[in-house]
């Protein structure tokens, strides 16, 4: 019984000492990238921009950082850690592997409350078991799971109050992408997601849920010729039917919308990127295949498609076209325009205008591009034919055909990890891979105890010494600024601060701290193993925290050859670490 | 990525633990009274649920090996990832990422020696059947199924994401696509074909031949010629290191095979039984 009073006080004196304890409100969201003392979205701000307006830890000071707490996701489900936390209410929540949700107390570290969902059998992730994070609002707190479900649960207590099947997950669905929630003026504010999947008929859609329901109120498929729903209503056909699609083949066509969404309120639009066509091998499927390797811009009053722009028309190589589209002013011969950057798999860096998705500008981020020599005035890529993969169909049986090695591999010049924009430098700061593939036809496959048609691919490095390589990109002159190299590829994503500040972490297990302006390492301190997720930074009792997910995996180490050198050693783990400046050096 | 992911061959499996179930060899087995058989879900007419009940001829042959070594038949039902070698280490040699335990054999593993290249934590059983592909078309129509001819006109339905769907994709430079109706799940092509809804479905011999048998439509069974076919044996897999358990199973093969109990299996699903060569 004391007990049981002990840890209501313990509680109540949390909500009352933290200044954000009411629920969520649209205001919160809108202003989640101005307010500091907590964090609400993933992106740090609905537009993505992963900028922290602290400067407390700075340039000058950043060398003083030292660890404020530590939590271990405990269990044996040590695999890949990928998810931005979120901050509210004194507590951090970060989603874990495995489909789990953890609540933290923000200054401690203290477990407050732990969620594991209920994975069934037969669940086939493609690409580990990781989960990228989750959204808040009201009194809930929503993440989405490897079996393609949607949960709200008590931010406060960590007990489920809905859950809503986004997809079957014996059909191959999925979801591992941080929800979005976007105020509308129609229907509240809602839950936007995406949908996830390996095999094949996966289809890429955009959908918004009530928040307090669940209930779907309109989606949106990605394809052209499938036809969008507005409260059970069919409404508009996204495109036209065969128009960029042969048969029946966008019926199947992929484009899956895996990783989730950013919005930008200025132009009151939802941006979600999407996947590969399918199938693979680009000559069974002539057309550009709209809106696959894609950006799109959705109307969130009403799920109608506003713009699409394709990163890659009729892709060939596995450049899926979901990196996240990130809202920024672009001041450009004294104008400024309303763009978007977006650093795509293609190893091309993408300036559109965010109005109506129309082309400004796009120069590589990557080096040693094979599959285009550069992108045309018109948006569209000035494709290299002889980098285009072979017909698979075409070779001779029973041999292995002609190896074309195509840069980047499908990987991605930038992976799912996520890019910042400060506007205090203005320049994106890219998480990028100098990788490429080899690839050849296979004359015997197997696949669901059938032959099958096959290609091998070798992924490789580009340069000796490195793979990943964090880029300073300057969207006004499109050229990189700086670079920092690192030996092993990079997988977790950058948050850059008002002070100044570049953070980001390595598979090697090192968080570190780059100067902005430079590219100069100010800071390093390593977690024991590798992190594959975005930093954050929040400010608390008027001092900053640092924080980031620690724990290696995702789909790197999926691959063996000549990358897996790259990363040899280092181990899994599962924590949350915290970073603070000692008392004494706290203040500027 | 993900569908790039699905080609993939000879690649390090299965991230950083890559923990082995323990083998047990034959004596284990037989003494525990039970053997646990691997077989792929919702594939007619190897191994599928109808109702509650398990079906199909892995399903009899798993339950036929088990009996000869005197245990009862526990099915591991997988679901198939994206290439055989990610159902080799969910079925026979790790267990699936989720922690669920591998089976003793893997029945429907293509007898490949390549196989046994990339994978050294397998060993093959024997064969037991030769699969290919074949077409049921519409009987007045099936000389222009020969030549692929009939569908740059008409209809043919296909398993999405197969080889018969690439097959016919590509044959005859391309000009089918318009007319090839993909479907999910071996059941549909055929009731595709029942509805009238196209003149023809394309995919693996035996699936072919079972729908045939169950079809109210009369159907013709056609082999069109194209660089693309592949003819193949199927067998088990083992753990490597189940030697004697892998010797037994060849033994009870060979004996079910001669005593006529395989092709007795295989035509109580429609299905024929093609002998694979004895030379493994």
């Amino acid at each position: 019984m004391k007990r049981t009073i002990l840890a209501s006080v313990s509680i109540l004196g949390m909500a009352m000492g933290g200044a954000f304890a009411a629920p969520v409100t649209d205001a919160d969201i809108l202003n989640d990238g101005k307010n500091p003392k907590q964090i609400l979205t993933n992106g740090m701000g609905l537009q993505g921009q992963r900028f922290s307006v602290l400067d407390k830890v700075n340039t000058k000071n950043v060398q003083n950082l030292v660890p404020a707490w530590s939590f271990s996701f405990g269990g044996e489900k040590q695999r890949g850690q990928e998810a931005q936390a979120l901050v509210h209410d004194g507590m951090v929540f970060v989603t874990g592997s495995y489909s789990r949700l953890y609540a933290m107390d923000a200054k401690t570290g203290e477990k407050i409350w732990e969620y594991n969902a209920r994975l069934p059998e037969g669940i086939m992730p493609c690409c580990d078991v990781i989960n990228r994070g989750a959204a808040i609002y009201g009194d809930k707190i929503y993440f989405s799971t490897l079996d393609a479900q949607l949960l709200a649960l008590d931010y406060k207590t960590g007990k489920k109050v809905w859950q809503k099947t986004i997809d079957d997950f014996k059909a191959g669905y999925s979801n591992s992408a941080a929800p979005l929630i976007v105020p509308t003026k129609a229907n509240g504010a809602l839950i936007v997601t995406g949908v996830s999947g390996g095999e094949f008929g996966v289809v890429g859609r955009v959908e918004a849920r009530d928040v307090n329901t669940g209930d779907l109120v309109w989606s949106r498929p990605v394809l052209e010729g499938l036809v969008g729903q507005y409260k059970g209503q069919d409404t508009t056909m996204t495109g036209k039917a065969n128009e960029t699609w042969a048969g029946d083949m966008y019926k199947t066509g992929g484009g899956a919308t895996w990783l989730g969404g950013t919005y930008d309120p200025d132009t009151h639009l939802v941006f979600f990127g999407t996947g590969n066509p399918a199938p693979w091998n680009s000559w069974l499927r002539p057309g550009d295949n709209k809106w696959t390797a894609s950006r799109i811009a959705i109307d969130p009053e009403n799920g109608e498609l506003k713009w699409g722009f394709q990163t890659t028309p009729h892709d060939g190589w596995d450049f899926d076209g979901v990196n996240e589209v990130v809202s920024f002013d672009l001041q450009k011969d004294g104008k400024t325009i309303k763009a978007v950057g977006t650093a795509d798999r293609n190893g091309f860096f993408y300036v559109l205008d965010r109005t109506n998705g129309k082309f400004i500008a796009a120069k590589p981020f990557v080096e040693k591009i094979t599959w285009a020599k550069e992108i045309g005035p018109d948006g569209r890529p000035v494709y290299n034919d002889e980098g285009r993969p072979g017909d698979p169909t075409k070779s001779e049986d029973g041999k292995k055909g002609k190896e074309v090695f195509s840069v980047p591999s499908f990987l991605g010049g930038k992976n799912q990890m996520p890019m910042a924009y400060s506007p205090q430098t203005k320049m994106f700061y890219v998480p990028a891979n100098e990788w490429g593939m080899d690839i050849h036809n296979e004359p015997v496959v197997y696949k669901k105890g059938a032959a099958y048609l096959g290609a091998g691919f070798n992924i490789k490095p580009v340069f000796d010494d490195h793979i990943g390589a964090l880029k300073a990109f300057d969207p006004v002159t499109m050229t990189i600024k700086w670079q920092v190299n690192n030996k092993a590829p990079l997988w977790g994503g950058v948050m850059t601060t008002a002070g100044g500040l570049v953070f980001y972490g390595t598979p090697e297990g090192y968080l570190k701290a780059l100067d902005a302006k430079t590219g100069k390492e100010l800071w390093k301190f390593n977690v024991g193993t590798g992190i594959v997720a975005p930093p954050i930074a929040w400010e608390q009792d008027g001092e900053e925290y640092i924080g980031v997910a620690a724990g290696w995996g995702g789909a790197v180490p999926l691959w063996g050859g000549e990358v897996a050198k790259t990363f040899k050693g280092i181990n899994q783990g599962g924590s949350y670490w915290v970073f603070k400046l000692p008392p004494k050096s706290a203040a500027n | 990525m993900r569908a790039f992911r699905a080609l993939l061959l000879m690649i390090a499996l299965g991230g950083a633990t890559t923990t082995t179930a323990d083998a047990r060899p034959l004596e284990a087995v037989k003494s525990g009274g039970v053997l646990r058989v691997t077989v792929y879900r919702d594939y007619r007419p190897w191994s599928w649920q109808e109702g509650s009940r398990l079906k199909g001829i892995d399903v009899e042959i798993g339950a036929a090996l088990a009996k000869s070594l005197g245990c009862r038949a526990d099915y591991l039902v997988l679901r198939p990832d994206d290439n055989l070698n990610d159902d080799l280490r969910n079925g026979v040699w790790r267990g699936s990422i989720l922690g669920d335990a591998p089976g003793d054999v893997m029945l429907h593993v293509p007898n490949d020696a390549r196989l046994e290249d990339d994978n050294d934590k397998i060993k093959l059983t024997g064969a037991y059947q030769v699969e290919s592909y074949a077409m049921a078309v519409d009987p007045a129509k099936a000389s222009q199924a020969e030549d692929f001819s009939l569908f740059e006109k008409e209809k043919v339905a296909v398993d999405l994401g197969t080889l018969a769907d690439i097959i016919l994709l590509t044959a005859r430079d391309h000009k089918l696509i318009d007319h090839v109706v993909h479907v999910r799940g071996e059941g549909k092509a055929a009731q595709a074909f029942e509805n009238g809804e196209v003149s023809a479905f394309y995919g693996e011999s035996a699936l072919v031949e079972h729908l045939v048998h169950t079809s109210a439509r009369p159907a013709a069974i056609v082999h069109p010629a194209h660089r693309l076919v592949r003819t193949f044996a199927i067998g088990g897999a083992v753990k490597a290191d189940s030697v004697d358990l892998a010797d037994e199973i060849d033994r009870q093969m060979t004996a079910m095979a001669a005593s006529g109990e395989l092709k007795r299996i295989f035509a109580s699903y429609g299905v024929e039984w093609r002998q694979p060569a004895q030379d493994r």
